[in-house]
């Protein structure tokens, strides 16, 4: 059946297809050539994290390693599970990241709430990391992602110390410093992060700020949503639903 | 001045050092560096071209689209196909396939989603498996759960 | 291809990516060269600028130790670095906003002002031993004299001048160039160990501790291999540097650890086990008492009671006062780099420990060859300068004019 919605998929699809063959890339940020140029003016990137909804598969924390060649023992996302018990007590893992999902480990005392949160760089508007890079290799897109220049990067790794989050790491092979990028290359070409794309159970989500119709634009407009560690200012564009007191 | 030849010259040789640094500066910054702020505005397009490895579940269905039909109408459908079966890329290079899709039928693999964790939200569907095969009746095994699930319409009774 | 990932233990939960430690024992290293860049340089400064005759004869031989270090500060930076084949990156393309930019411009400014104080300082000598030279030493003396030969009295005077000129702006500049990693440092609010507004002043009074500390080792023991004297009022000048520069240094660093404590704020949870438990050793053991209560104790006798003091006595305790000093800054180099990186910004984990290996890219013995270097660059200068005395202009000497 052939609608509007299965003829712009399709075209997607096609174009999916097309790089695979190595189709040369989308021209400049503000140009032109492809079958669809981007401008970045047009989209001020947004992740919503349900944290109610995530099971804890790690499907996405594999997504990302495949996507992006994420080297073993380093994390550009991951997911930590909180068991909350009686008393105070707070028992948090991450085995490996949640690459290979988490077992059923026995903790000591009666959990009376347990939650599964992902993680990854929070792409923050005030961000502590490239205000420290010294020479300028990391940086924030007009768009509001926060990358690094691999070819400009001198490996002094001042931007990991930097980050509140511990989402940054020093990439073993490249000697530069590596993080989440939201999947820029997939974006701007109207993907959907690989662990957006991933979640069985929409546990995540990406938006556009500027889109008026974008869903995730609204669920932040309107309901109750928090940030990590709000009080050092970073202002993350990462959201999370449901976020309990314990998450750093 | 008298006597402040030597003063004059060190100063001389000093200004020619940092005339040297400028121009070795100017040559050694790399060139689209400043055009959009302090980085190098080339990388950005660096960045977007990076090769993309999930197509995504559209991306099969060129192939395999009579198979996507079951899955696209049962409870898995919002388990992408790349999930359980690895990137497209791993799968199709330059139009040809390279390899075969991983395709696991491991007990241990339908448990990471579905073993009853804390943490798991209520609703979702999850079990302990000892409880769950003493209820349906089975024997533990490596592939048990495909005995009686189908990965691609796993709900039982319709 | 990607190599052998040697896991370390962590106790607790750290996050992920947290128990990689980024800044190694060579970044440990770095702010110990510079400390002692400054803190030399600071001495050189009492006497050229503020006039304290009893530091006269260490006055040269300060600028020259200043020197040595300063030659291989950058040494540990390169090789830290991931790519220290763009290291240059840092003086072509500045980002202002971050601490590390400048110490492109913070280091060359103080190293273009140390050659140009170290060139008037020793401007004469160069151009007396060019005269007592023939063949290449004679060129290479007339070269670094800038082939010119004057040193006549107004032209000393004009020395002087620039000398005086030249420490007073170097003062701020060597306090800047060490001070910076203060603050790189402690304006990091991602780390509660490392982030407070003391950080900067801390590195500073524990850098001029490790100069003054580090002159009176080596003073001492150039004096013994050379079989010169060990002026007891130049000892005695330093050994009350080094007991002020000391006892401001423990006094803040126990200062924001007092403040952590009573204002047991969320990073307290994270920071007490780290102090108790991780950093038991080499912060109580060695950091406080070895390398603070225990000189403090000795330079108390030496400086109350220098004039009943035998010279041996004194130069004794001053000695051994340095030497414990010099493990007291590195031992808190290390407790601040590495101690910052044992814990995970979960606060609820930490890494067991770091233990750089001997033959490393960033061990040991990488770290103990960059600090030997300091000496043998120390060692070269004082083989082209003399560094202990000043060479008079013989009677009848022309002073001004051509080579001869």
């Amino acid at each position: 059946m052939e609608s509007e919605v299965t003829r712009r998929w399709f075209l997607k699809a096609f174009g999916g297809v097309a790089l695979m063959l190595g189709v040369p890339a989308w021209g400049r940020p503000q140009g032109n050539g492809g079958e669809k140029s981007y401008n970045w003016e047009d989209f001020s990137y947004v992740y919503l994290i349900d944290v109610g909804r995530c099971i804890g598969c790690g499907m996405c924390v594999q997504a990302c390693k495949r996507e992006n060649m994420v080297p073993d023992g380093f994390f550009r996302t991951w997911i930590e599970r909180y068991r909350i018990g009686e008393g105070g007590r707070v028992e948090v893992d991450s085995p490996n990241g949640g690459l290979n999902g988490f077992s059923s480990t026995i903790v000591d005392f009666k959990v009376t709430k347990a939650f599964f949160v992902p993680k990854m760089c929070n792409h923050c508007k005030n961000t502590p990391c490239t205000q420290v890079c010294p020479v300028g290799a990391s940086y924030t897109t007009r768009d509001g992602v926060v990358l690094v220049d691999q070819k400009h990067c001198i490996g002094c790794g001042y931007c990991v110390q930097a980050c509140p989050y511990g989402s940054r790491y020093l990439h073993p092979v490249t000697h530069v410093a590596d993080k989440c990028t939201w999947c820029y290359h997939r974006i701007t070409k109207g993907l959907k992060p690989a662990c957006v794309a991933a979640c069985p159970v929409k546990a995540r989500e990406f938006g556009n700020m500027k889109n008026e119709q974008d869903p995730v634009r609204k669920a932040i407009a309107t309901e109750p949503v928090l940030v990590l560690r709000p009080e050092l200012l970073t202002r993350p564009n990462c959201y999370y639903r449901g976020l309990d007191k314990e998450v750093r | 001045m008298e006597h402040s030849k030597h003063v004059a010259r060190m100063a001389l040789l000093v200004v020619f050092v940092l005339v040297v640094f400028h121009i070795v500066r100017t040559l050694f910054t790399p060139p689209s560096f400043g055009k959009y702020g302090h980085y190098r505005a080339d990388n950005v397009t660096e960045q977007m071209s990076k090769q993309v490895i999930h197509g995504g579940s559209i991306s099969c269905e060129p192939c395999h689209g009579e198979k996507q039909k079951d899955w696209a109408a049962q409870a898995h459908k919002s388990v992408q196909c790349e999930v359980c079966h690895g990137p497209i890329a791993w799968h199709i290079s330059d139009g040809t396939k390279v390899a075969d899709m991983p395709r696991s039928r491991s007990a241990a693999f339908c448990l990471r989603c579905h073993e009853r964790l804390d943490g798991r939200p209520v609703g979702f569907p999850q079990i302990i498996p000892d409880e769950h095969l003493r209820k349906v009746g089975g024997e533990m095994g490596p592939e048990v759960c495909l005995s009686c699930h189908d990965p691609h319409a796993p709900a039982l009774g319709g | 291809m990607i190599p052998e990932l040697r896991l370390p233990q962590v106790i607790g939960f750290a996050f992920p990516n947290d128990v990689h430690i980024a800044w190694s024992l060579m970044i440990v290293l770095y702010p110990y060269l510079t400390g002692i860049v400054a803190g030399a340089f600071v001495i050189s400064a009492l006497y050229h600028l503020f006039g304290r005759r009893e530091l006269k004869p260490i006055s040269r031989f300060s600028l020259a130790t200043s020197f040595g270090f300063m030659v291989v500060a950058t040494l540990p930076l390169l090789n830290h670095l991931g790519h220290p084949e763009r290291a240059f990156n840092i003086i072509f393309t500045p980002n202002f906003s971050s601490a590390m930019a400048g110490f492109g411009i913070l280091y060359n400014t103080y190293l273009l002002i140390l050659l140009l104080e170290i060139w008037f300082v020793w401007r004469k000598d160069i151009i007396l031993i060019a005269r007592r030279s023939r063949g290449l030493k004679r060129k290479i003396y007339a070269a670094l004299a800038l082939w010119t030969y004057d040193i006549s009295e107004e032209a000393l005077e004009k020395d002087h001048w620039a000398i005086r000129v030249l420490t007073a702006i170097g003062i701020p500049a060597a306090c800047m160039l060490h001070g910076y990693v203060g603050f790189l440092f402690g304006a990091l609010k991602a780390n509660p160990w490392w982030s407070t507004p003391l950080m900067p002043i801390i590195f500073l009074a524990s850098g001029m501790t490790s100069g003054v500390a580090m002159l009176i080792v080596l003073y001492q023991t150039a004096m013994k291999l050379g079989g010169g004297r060990i002026d007891s009022e130049t000892i005695a000048s330093l050994n009350r540097w080094l007991w002020l520069f000391m006892i401001v240094t423990v006094s803040l660093e126990l200062l924001e650890i007092m403040t952590l404590a009573y204002e047991q704020s969320e990073a307290w949870e994270a920071i007490h086990p780290l102090l108790t438990t991780r950093l038991a050793f080499s912060f109580i053991s060695v950091q406080l008492i070895l390398g603070s209560l225990i000189p403090f104790i000795l330079l108390m006798i030496s400086v109350t009671m220098n004039r009943y003091l035998h010279d041996k006595v004194r130069n004794t305790l001053s000695f051994v006062s340095a030497l414990l000093l010099l493990i007291q800054v590195f031992a808190m180099r290390w407790n601040v780099v590495i101690g910052g990186q044992l814990l995970s910004k979960s606060f609820r984990g930490f890494r067991e420990t770091y233990a750089p290996q001997l033959f490393e890219k960033e061990g040991i013995l990488a770290a103990v060859a960059i600090f030997c270097l300091a000496f043998v660059a120390l060692f070269v200068f004082a083989r082209v300068l003399p560094v202990f005395r000043s060479l008079e202009v013989p009677k009848g000497e022309e002073a001004e004019g051509e080579l001869r």
